[in-house]
């Protein structure tokens, strides 16, 4: 008997290896349908001033901004840098950004283009004051032509009226949210 | 040790560990080569939990006989294909150093072969 059962291989039933074979084939579905048929939106939120913000600064470099202030942070430089995960493929994206200045509004968001230091720059068009004169500002930005590295794409925010007097200007940042669009390949 | 898991849940749990193993790093090599086309979709350490419970659970399981195969020339050229796949892929991440890059696609491409080669007819004389 003991022998017999030695010189028996088991084997796994058919439809259970179908099953286990599924599983990869699945997954390298949905990973064709997300990257190359599915409409997508990715959604980034940055809250500035925020514990995750004090952790690990969203904006940089550093001495460009202060220490955050009643979870936000005052810009004190005309030029501040910050990055968003990029996926191949991504047509547009709305930046929104939430602000309090005394300056004039007119701000820029310049998207990096090339390597070295080069950006496009375009300004905010979209203004809608809120309560206490925070404002939030608003825009679509094209993506094409941008050069993103290494999976993520340089943003850059210039506040031109900074260079002027900066030790008496102020403008907080609460937050900025981006909304990336990236189409499918039938839209 | 002592076998938690015996005749067919055995030979599932190490098929279905080896499928996930060699699908993890599939992705793996594919997020390597074009970031993002995983990791904006899928979290891949999820994967690889499930991967390491699996082969956790294999240690507990018996181990079955398995049926003899001789070793064809299909073999050799499947060890020879991975071998310049291999290589291919160490040139394409490494082709920012010139030169070198060649001269390390080369090397690791052989020493893929060779070590597939010597695992392969290893298995044969244990047999």
């Amino acid at each position: 008997m003991g022998e017999m059962s030695m010189n028996t291989f088991v084997k796994i039933p058919g439809w259970l290896k179908v099953i286990i074979l599924l599983i990869p084939i699945f997954i390298v579905g949905y990973l064709l349908y997300a990257n190359f048929i599915q409409n997508q939106e990715f959604n980034y939120f940055y809250d500035i001033g925020s514990p995750e913000d004090s952790l690990k600064p969203y904006l940089a470099p550093l001495n460009r901004t202060s220490e955050i202030i009643n979870n936000y942070r005052n810009i004190n430089h005309r030029l501040v840098y910050f990055n968003i995960p990029y996926t191949k493929g991504s047509e547009n994206m709305l930046v929104t950004v939430k602000f309090l200045t005394d300056l004039n509004n007119s701000f820029s968001l310049g998207i990096k283009n090339n390597i070295g230091w080069n950006y496009t720059w375009t300004n905010f068009d979209n203004y809608l004051p809120q309560e206490d004169d925070w404002v939030i500002a608003e825009r679509l930005f094209s993506l094409s032509g941008s050069y993103p590295e290494k999976n993520k794409l340089s943003l850059s925010f210039d506040i031109i009226e900074l260079s002027k007097n900066p030790e008496n200007s102020t403008f907080f940042i609460d937050w900025i949210n981006i909304t990336v669009y990236k189409p499918g390949v039938f839209s | 040790m002592k076998c938690l898991f015996k005749g067919k849940t055995a030979l599932t749990i190490n098929h279905l560990f080896q499928v996930l193993l060699v699908t993890y790093l599939g992705l793996l090599l594919i997020e390597q080569l074009w970031p993002g086309y995983v990791s904006n979709y899928l979290n891949l350490n999820y994967m690889l939990l499930i991967v390491i419970a699996l082969g956790a659970l294999d240690t507990f399981c018996e181990q079955l006989p398995k049926e003899h195969k001789e070793v064809t020339k299909k073999d050799y050229l499947f060890v020879l294909t991975l071998a310049i796949l291999g290589s291919f892929i160490i040139k394409f991440k490494t082709g920012s150093l010139g030169w070198l890059s060649w001269l390390i696609s080369a090397i690791a491409g052989v020493l893929i072969l060779l070590l597939s080669i010597l695992v392969l007819e290893d298995e044969d004389e244990v047999e």
